[in-house]
This record gives structure tokens, sequence and C-alpha cells, in this order.
């Protein structure tokens, strides 16, 4: 293997300079209060494609992983299984406002292929866990111990053909977000 | 306003084939009190050769160049272009005393009136609709203006020159610093490319109706020129220059 | 290919309403992308640290990649490095013998289109499914992407409707985006859910923590990933960043950048593999360390592969991605691609006009890396024998007054005096599309020295 070689030809070529750090850790967040960072967070989860709403409009009876019994019934499903799933419900850990992501990590799902799988994804944040930035987000998140971690900002989509915007490309057709 | 001693600096291809752009270069910055020195050995930057990767062949030039302008308080080139090659390339020469004066000192008509001469108001007549062409080297290279890619505050040195003008009308474009794809030798070896952008440049002029094109650089409006000539088409190109000597000073 | 840019160009142009469409759709995605970029008070600042960010990185290279490593096996993933593209395949090769895998999906990865990795595999018996969109279309086309973000822009969906057609069975006819865009869900769908082995590129790779990351709007590197057992990632050695928290200022350039969205729909990081899944990141070298040791050309390595100097570029826009001929298209390919053995042309296929250093989002001098790899190309003698003798002779007539005034007399006379035919012959590239500029009577030179109005006025 080349591990060896290939370390061996950057410390030889790389450019001399000090162990220095780049990391400008004093950003300082907007100061947006946490209506602004609501209604950002609205503005530009739509502007992705998502969709704000409430369970009691929902067109459709979601499958709700908020419910432990339903995580664990899930957990070892089949792929076939989890491929009839028409909707779901997720609770999100936090969102961003200046883009209307929301994170997800292992703990909030039985597997990790479900908010991509279902045609439907609903997610519901606490309309207080909204950041202003990725800044934000990122001094949030904590990987350790955990395996896989995603912010979704909307429902899938592709552009692909002539640049024309179309949802549900591979994973799910609509994103709704209940606040 | 204070006097300077300048060199003027009229880039080949002005000297060649567009010496009314010299000439009014020349008038415009004596009637502004300025002593005037035309170098009169003077040649070429170099620009042509290094652009098309011979910059070595170019040392010659290069050091020609600097003999003839060293010891000038400013050199004043009605060429964004060129100042940027000066200021910019002439790097790979020995930073002598007299190199690093001469690329300081160099300066573009427009960025010299405004920044150095701080002037405010020529007092021009130009009733015409006019569209900027803010060139490449000038606008990101000299920041000459503000580029349309960078976040920042919206300025350009050629539009304050020109909008105190009594009659001009300013045309707003589509695209408002997209290159013309003159390029310099580009035009030659890119031929098919370099026409292309040059005609959607002229024709979002045209789009606006503008009746002139101008800009600090001739070098663009040479190429813009040809292709207007080859279409026959009735926009005009004039080097700002010319039409900042319209003044009543 | 071996025709030139030029000649590429040339043909490109020939189909003029197809070049404006192509022109006018990626200024589209530029405009998006002022207008999100617009939207960031802080954008110069956070270019500005993006790019301390990246210098960092490459001067701290070696030690950010054993702590990448290090951290990613203690996670559970099994780390693999590759010298070269011949060794990349055949790390790729073993992995998939020793999963027995058949069924094999890839979202986008620009490193394994640069190591030929699909068409390796294919020699050996393997077949990969592409399932980006874009990626899909053309591997059906078999032709290489135009672009690295929007790999199919070329097509117009009437072409993209023939290929589904045959394809995929697809009504004949049938171009609406939204109908074809199903019929690939679709047909992706069941290859996602066959998969045994997921291969993705990687955006970041994160030396602190061992995570990858990978953006995506369609969610194809998920599907891919989440269902396969077997889950590999490939990147370049120079996607590292240190810290978790460089993450905020990455992900909130690339999109913005790339499309003009704030971010893209799934920004995933992958840690550790699934229960009783594989998990394995091959970081590969392929020239890259060798670009390390050059002061002049290392910034390229700083390229986080948005596509944003492409869409901005006036050339690219009107020549298209595969007049290149060099996988990465564009400005930034014109300085990744190893000239001085291949592609010698592609420096000069640049007005040098500079946006693309403007719109960087790492503020790599695109432009004045063009320039540079001009000067040693005609150092190095890849240029051709003619253009560097005209130019010595150019070199020894600008260097002195006389012969320069020789040459414009000349040029003054011949565009004055030479018949038209003579003038406008085809070795006169100049003359294709445009006039000669008009010879004047004199000279400003011939003008100064009769008139000499300083003398005039100070005497």
């Amino acid at each position: 293997m080349s591990k060896k070689t290939i370390l061996q030809a950057i410390r030889r070529n790389k450019p001399q300079s000090t162990m220095q750090s780049a990391q400008e850790d004093n950003y300082r967040s907007p100061s947006w209060s946490q209506e602004e960072c609501k209604s950002l967070f609205i503005k530009n989860l739509q502007l992705q494609g998502g969709e704000i709403g409430t369970l009691a409009e929902l067109q459709t009876q979601p499958v709700d992983f908020t419910r432990e019994d339903l995580r664990a019934e899930y957990a070892n499903a089949p792929l076939e299984k989890l491929n009839r799933l028409e909707s779901v419900l997720i609770e999100g850990n936090f969102g961003v406002a200046e883009n209307g992501a929301i994170w997800l990590e292992d703990k909030d799902l039985p597997q990790r292929i479900i908010p991509f799988i279902t045609q439907q994804l609903i997610i519901r944040l606490h309309p207080s866990a909204i950041v202003a930035t990725m800044h934000d987000a990122y001094r949030k998140i904590n990987l350790t111990g955990t395996g896989y971690g995603v912010f979704i900002s909307g429902p899938s989509k592709t552009a692909d053909i002539e640049q024309c915007l179309v949802y549900g490309a591979h994973g799910a057709v609509k994103l709704t977000v209940i606040l | 306003m204070k006097q300077y001693r300048i060199g003027l600096f009229i880039p080949c291809y002005i000297d060649m084939f567009y010496p009314q752009v010299g000439i009014a270069t020349l008038e415009l910055l004596q009637k502004l009190g300025q002593e005037v020195v035309y170098p009169d050995k003077q040649t070429c930057c170099g620009q042509p050769l290094a652009n098309s990767g011979a910059e070595k062949e170019a040392i010659a030039t290069y050091k020609h160049f600097v003999a003839q302008f060293r010891g000038f308080d400013y050199i004043v080139t009605p060429s964004g272009s060129c100042a940027y090659h000066v200021r910019h390339h002439f790097d790979i020469l020995e930073q002598t005393d007299d190199v690093r004066q001469v690329r300081e000192n160099t300066f573009e008509l427009c960025e010299f009136l405004t920044d150095i001469l701080q002037v405010e108001d020529l007092k021009i007549k130009f009733p015409h609709r006019v569209g900027l062409h803010q060139s490449c080297h000038g606008l990101r290279g000299l920041k000459l203006a503000s580029a349309s890619e960078l976040i920042e505050q919206r300025y350009s040195k050629l539009r304050r020159l020109l909008e105190k003008a009594e009659g001009i009308e300013l045309i707003e474009l589509d695209r408002p610093d997209e290159c013309c794809g003159f390029g310099g030798t580009f035009s030659i070896f890119e031929p098919d490319v370099s026409v292309k952008m040059g005609r959607d440049r002229i024709a979002d002029h045209e789009r606006h109706h503008a009746e002139y094109i101008t800009s600090y650089d001739m070098s663009c409006l040479m190429h813009m020129e040809g292709i207007i000539r080859r279409q026959g088409k009735a926009i005009k190109v004039i080097h700002v220059a010319e039409i900042l000597n319209r003044n009543s000073l | 290919m071996n025709s030139t840019h030029a000649e590429n160009a040339a043909q490109f142009l020939a189909d003029e309403p197809r070049a404006n469409w192509h022109d006018e759709t990626l200024w589209i995605v530029r405009q998006k992308r002022d207008k999100a970029a617009a939207n960031i008070p802080e954008w110069e600042r956070l270019r500005q640290q993006a790019s301390a960010i990246k210098d960092e990185v490459l001067a701290n290279l070696d030690v950010y990649l054993e702590q990448f490593e290090a951290a990613a096996i203690k996670n559970g993933a099994t780390v693999f490095w590759a010298a070269d593209a011949a060794e990349f395949n055949q790390i790729m090769l073993n992995i998939i013998r020793r999963h027995k895998a058949k069924n094999i999906v890839k979202s986008k990865s620009m490193l394994t289109e640069e190591c030929g990795l699909n068409r390796f595999l294919q020699s050996q018996g393997v077949e990969v499914v592409d399932t980006d969109l874009g990626e899909r279309i053309i591997q059906f086309r078999h032709e290489a992407p135009s672009h690295i973000v929007l790999p199919a822009i070329h097509l117009k969906r009437q072409e993209i409707g023939e290929t589904f057609h045959e394809k995929l069975g697809t009504e004949a006819g049938n171009s609406d985006p939204t109908y074809l865009t199903r019929a690939a869900r679709k047909h992706l769908r069941e290859k996602f859910l066959a998969a045994e082995i997921a291969i993705t590129g990687v955006n970041f790779a994160v030396a602190e923590t061992g995570s990858v990351v990978v953006c995506t709007n369609e969610g194809n590197a998920d599907m891919g990933v989440q269902s396969a057992p077997v889950q590999i990632h490939c990147m370049g050695l120079e996607k590292i960043l240190p810290r978790q928290t460089d993450l905020g200022v990455f992900t909130r350039l690339l999109a913005r950048n790339a499309t003009g969205q704030a971010v893209t729909s799934y920004t995933s990081h992958y840690m550790q593999p699934k229960p009783e899944g594989a998990m394995y990141i091959v970081i590969v070298d392929n020239g890259r360390s060798a670009r390390l040791a050059n002061p002049k050309y290392i910034q390229s390595l700083k390229c986080i592969r948005c596509g944003g100097c492409m869409n901005t570029c006036p050339v690219y826009r009107r020549s298209g991605g595969h007049s290149y001929g060099y996988v990465i298209p564009g400005p930034i390919g014109s300085i990744l691609a190893p000239h001085t053995h291949h592609y010698p042309d592609l420096p000069f296929a640049s007005s040098l006009c500079g946006s693309c250093s403007n719109v960087c989002p790492v503020k790599i001098e695109i432009h004045e890396q063009l320039y540079h790899w001009r000067q040693d190309l005609m150092q190095h003698r890849q240029t051709s024998w003619l253009k560097r003798m005209a130019m010595k002779a150019t070199g020894i007539a600008l260097s002195g007054n006389r012969r320069y005034n020789t040459l414009g007399a000349v040029a003054r006379w011949a565009v004055a005096h030479l018949p038209r035919k003579l003038l406008y012959l085809p070795v006169n590239t100049w003359g294709v599309g445009r006039e000669l500029p008009q010879a004047p009577q004199q000279s400003f030179k011939a003008w100064y020295k009769t008139n000499n109005p300083s003398k005039k006025q100070t005497s």
C-alpha cells in the first residue's frame, strides 16, 4: 500500500509553514431573535421546496418514528418493507435559519435510509430549536459516538434536464416541517 | 490642482492605429495643467508577448520601457490593460529603484483623473446614449470599478467621470461586465470564441439602444469595432479620452 | 481528443442557437449565484477564511491525513491509500471482489472520472450504475460529463427523451423533464434496492472526527450508501478539513457558489458503517502530492469542485465542456490538467478576464495561474515552433525604437495598400469575423514629432 510513499512525498513537497490554525472561531453569529430565526427558517425552507404544515392538515397517516415502539419495530425491517413507506414522521434535532436545513442523526432514525426511501418526509421541529447559521450548527453538533448525521433542507430534487427543477429525484418527493 | 511631471505612455496599437486617442489624452492632461512629456523612443509594454507565454522574450521590451519612463512623477496611459501589465507583470524584472517606481507610478487615465488629480467635473457636453465597456484588466486587475462577481460597494471610476457630462445617457447592460473576447492574442488563437464573445457584447449594448460604446481600453474597442464594421452595424466605439477631451476647460 | 480547444469550440459554435442556449442557461446559474452570495453580507470574508483554511491544510497535509485516518479507523472504517489511478482502480476492484458484489451504484465523484474507474471496472467485467440523474444520462449515451456539477448540461431535453425511450422504454417523443425524472427514479430505485456496494465521492473529510461529508440534491448518495451493506468513499487527498467547525465555512459557500442554493438538499456526514455493514475510505494521490512541490501552482489543490468558474467563464459557456478534452473542463480544469504531457492548449483557452478568480470560493487566482502556465509551456517548447519563432521576432521588434517604428509603418502601409483578398487570407484569423483597423495617415509618434505641443506650450 502506498500510504508511506504518499506521506513521504507530502512531507518532502509541502510548503514550509508552521502549524498555524486558520480557524476563526470568533465568528459572530447574526443577532437574530428567536422569531426572526423562525421566519427566516420558514422562508428558506420554502425556497428549497419544503413545506410548513400541521399534523391535522396532513393528507397522510405517517409512520410515527417519534414513538419508541415504532422505531424499534422498524430497526430491522427489510428494504422491501421500507420501500413501501408512504410517509414518516421524524423528530428533528434543530434547524438552521439561513438555509432551512434540519439536522437528523442515528438516534432519530430506526434506519438511516428512512428519510430518503419514504415518499413523503415529515419532520417535527421545536420552533425554539433554530440556530442562525451553519457556523452555529456545526458548533452544536457532536458527532462523537454517532455513526451518521445529515442536514436535510428540502425534498430530493434535480435540475439535470435542461436546468428544469423537478422534485423527487431519488429521495423523498415531499418534505413537510411541523413547527 | 497639483501639477505633476507626467510621462505619457501611448500603447503600441494606439500609436499605430488610433493616434486620435493619444492626442486626446495628451490634450486633456495639458488642459488640466499637467506637464506632459512623451518619451518618443517608447515602444510597447510587452503584454502581447507575455500573454502568449513569451514573457522571457518580452524582458528586453520591459527594460526598454523602464528606461524610457524612469524619473517621472507619474506615467499615464489611456489603457487599463497596459497599465495593469506594467504594474503587475513587471515583477519578473530585477526590482531596481527604477523598476519599482515605474511600476508604482503607472496609472490608467481614468484612475489618474479620479484618484490623483481628483477631478470632479470636466464640464463635458456629450448628448448621446452611451454604454460602458469596463474592460477586464482595468476592472478586475486595477479595480477601476466594482466587479459584478464581488459582494462589495458598487462604484466605477469611468462612470463617475462620465455621468456629469451634459446630455449623456449612460445605459445599463444585461451583463454589466462580461468580457468582450479580445484577450490579446486570444483573439487570434481562438478566433471563433473571441468573435462570438464580441458579437454578444455588442448585442447587449444594442439591446439597450447605445449609440456609443466607450471604454478605457482601445484594444477591446478595436476588436468590437472590427466586428461592427464587418457586420455593417450603426453603433460606434469611442475611447473615453475622446469624450473627456470634449470639455470646455 | 486530438483536436485543439479552438477547433472544438469552432464546432460547438457552428450551431449558434444551441450555443446561445448553453451560454444563457449557465449565465442564469451565475446570476443565481450572485443573488445567493449577496444574501451573505460577510461573503468576501468567508472566501478569505475558506482560502486560509485550505492554505493551512496544504501546509500540514500529512498531519491532517494521518489524524483523519486514525479517527476514521477508530470509527470502524477501513482506509486505503492509492498513489495513482491504477492503484486506486485495483483497490476498488479488490473490495468489490472481496464482497463478491455484482450490483454496484455510484453517486457523483469527479475523482472516479479522473481515474477512469468505470472503464477499468468494465474491462474486468464489473458494471457500475451512476445514480446522479445527469451522470446516468451521459452513462447511457457513453459520453463524458461536460460540467462537474451539471454533467448533462450540454444536452437538450429531446435528446434525453430519445435516450430514455431507447434505454428505459419511455414514450417516444415525450421529453417532459418531470416525466423523464420519474422514469429515472423508478429505474434507479430498483438499482438502489439491489445494490451490494455503494460508491461515493467526498466533498469534505474532517480530520478531527474522521467523518466524510457528501453533498447532493437528489439524495442519491444516501439512497445508495444506506441501501447497500458496503459503502466506499473515494477522496482526493486534498479534501481534508482540519475541524468540524470548518464545515460551517465551506457548507455556506459550496451550494451558493455552485447553483445559487443556500445549501444542498442533503449534506450527509458518514462516520461509522451501518450495523453489519462495511465502510471503506480510499485516499487518492494521483499527482496531487507532486503539485504540492510547486509553489506557483499549489493553489489549484484548494479547489472544492463547485463549478462556479465554469458558469462564469465566457469561454466555457461558448465552447462547452467537451471542447476542453480534459475530465474537468473550464478554467479550473485548465490549471488542474497535466499540461506538459497533454493539453498544452488549455491555458490558452481563456481571455484572462479574471471572472473565475473573482467567483472562486477559495480565492484561487485561476487566471494568473493560466498566465503562468502559458510561460511554462512556452519555455518547455510545448507550443508550436512557428509560434515560438514569431514571439522571438516580435520580442526583438518591440524592444527597439527604430525596429518598432518600422513594424508600425509596415502594418499601416499593408492595411492601407494591400488588396483585400491578400489582407484577408485565411491565415489572418483576426479577419475571419472582424475588419482590421483602418490605417491613419500617421502614427501618434509621427504626429507628436511635427506638433510637439508640449514644447510649443513651454517655449
